[in-house]
């Protein structure tokens, strides 16, 4: 036993508790029915299909930005307001170059809605559909967060896929109403990589020691999806956006007016 | 075998959970899902058969699958801590010690139960690193893409960690020797 030599360093001690402590926890095995359990739960459900050569490509190739994301998107930028200048496919090849989260992408022009105080419309998004809260919270994989401030949202509602979900507030924020808030939460990859066309109209800031995003413009929203489909979602609401990343998920928070108040808000998610 | 299950063939799915159910279950009751622990299981290879279209051809199978039982246990947690009294969660953010251990003295076995309980008061992320990296064994790679954070965060809170244990230990001896 590690103790028994009388080890100098305490931190040596601590180790071999651990050890100990690994070896001594009572964990049941499995449950014998598990297999034939989950074999009923999944007879009905579609043979999940495989993601295309293309998009194991992709993949990896995100992979391998998302570790160096900070330069990636450096580059990334570069080269998308390069390619964008000179070619029509640049916007494909911009979203490629997203890594598999999130990537922004200016707007032309806003879209109608975005006059403030407009009513958002999340329903009208392709394959959205209206769900309880605790329902929503069994069909995705991931912990699905409520920011204390805000109260419980209006309404509820997920993606296709099961993998996104977004929350709104009709009445906003209620210290300051002013127009909706939509909070989208979605099983998104460590570290969303920010593409923009006009990198200026992006503020960094901190939340939780990771980085946050805070937009000024509304902009669409463009995630992939588990079974690796790619889907666009444009602003419904409003105003600025905060972007940022909470474990395995990425949010988004549109809608709240300054900065500052955005980041409270999202500081207060439980 | 991710590959038959994608090409249809749903017995090959019950396979893998017969291959990796003990060690998903003991991720999930390492990382706190107590009472839960077999639903949390169930339900987490319900989300990985339905996310197996996003599984990358020659990844390894079971950290992501981990993942996926890490991130439920997360969910039935917060259920959970609606539902009952906060002491109650809390005593079984790791499982209790085995009656069975015969090499153990009276004392040794005290001197783990306390150990148990100072593991139990770290901080929730650096718990959770070290349930990984120390009562399941992965490594620093796995246990990031377990937890979804980065490498270097695995290894900044298993220091601060180990450090804080070692503390500990060393408030208690001195303890030991005040009292004695």
């Amino acid at each position: 036993m590690a103790e028994s030599r009388q080890l100098p360093e305490e931190e040596d001690a601590v180790l071999a508790r651990l050890a100990r402590l690994s070896a001594a926890l009572a964990v049941d095995p499995a449950p014998d029915e598990l297999a034939a359990v989950v074999r009923d739960r999944i007879r009905t459900l579609p043979v999940p299909a495989p993601r295309s050569p293309m998009g194991e490509g992709v993949a990896r190739l995100t992979d391998r930005l998302r570790r160096h994301w900070r330069v990636a998107t450096a580059v990334a930028v570069a080269l998308l307001l390069g390619l964008l200048a000179v070619s029509p496919a640049g916007a494909r090849i911009a979203q490629w170059l997203g890594i598999a989260g999130i990537q922004i992408v200016q707007e032309s022009a806003p879209p109608e809605s975005d006059a403030r105080g407009g009513q958002p419309d999340p329903a009208s998004a392709d394959g959205f559909r209206e769900i309880g809260l605790d329902q929503a919270r069994t069909l995705v994989s991931f912990p699905l967060g409520l920011p204390g401030e805000l109260g419980p949202p209006t309404r509820v509602l997920i993606g296709p896929g099961d993998d996104v979900v977004s929350m709104v507030w009709a009445d906003g924020d209620p210290t300051n109403p002013d127009g909706p808030i939509r909070l989208d939460q979605l099983a998104g990859t460590p570290d969303p990589a920010v593409i923009k066309k006009y990198f200026a109209d992006v503020e960094f800031a901190e939340l939780g020691g990771h980085d946050a995003y805070w937009l000024r413009a509304p902009h669409p929203l463009v995630y992939t999806d588990s079974s690796g489909v790619e889907h666009t979602e444009r602003s419904r609401i409003a105003g600025p956006t905060l972007i940022w990343q909470d474990g395995p998920v990425t949010l988004r928070l549109e809608g709240v007016g300054t900065e500052q108040r955005a980041l409270q808000i999202a500081r207060t998610l439980g | 075998m991710v590959s038959r299950v994608r090409s249809g063939d749903r017995a090959a799915f019950a396979i893998l959970v017969r291959r990796h159910g003990d060690i998903a279950c003991r991720t999930a009751a390492v990382l706190g899902a107590g009472a839960d622990t077999d639903d949390v299981v169930q339900e987490a290879f319900v989300k990985a058969f339905r996310a197996l279209g996003s599984f990358r051809t020659g990844a390894q199978f079971r950290p992501w699958l981990l993942r996926i039982v890490a991130n439920e246990t997360r969910n039935a947690r917060r259920t959970a801590g609606r539902r009952v009294a906060r002491e109650t969660a809390g005593a079984l953010l790791l499982p209790p010690l085995s009656e069975h251990v015969t090499d153990e003295t009276v004392r040794a076995h005290e001197d783990l139960e306390l150990f148990r309980s100072r593991v139990m008061d770290l901080p929730e992320a650096q718990r959770l690193v070290v349930a990984c990296r120390f009562l399941l064994d992965l490594d620093e790679a796995q246990t990031a893409q377990v937890l979804g954070i980065s490498r270097g965060t695995v290894k900044s809170r298993t220091h601060r960690a180990v450090a804080r244990l070692r503390d500990a230990l060393a408030g208690q001896v001195h303890e030991e020797v005040g009292s004695g």
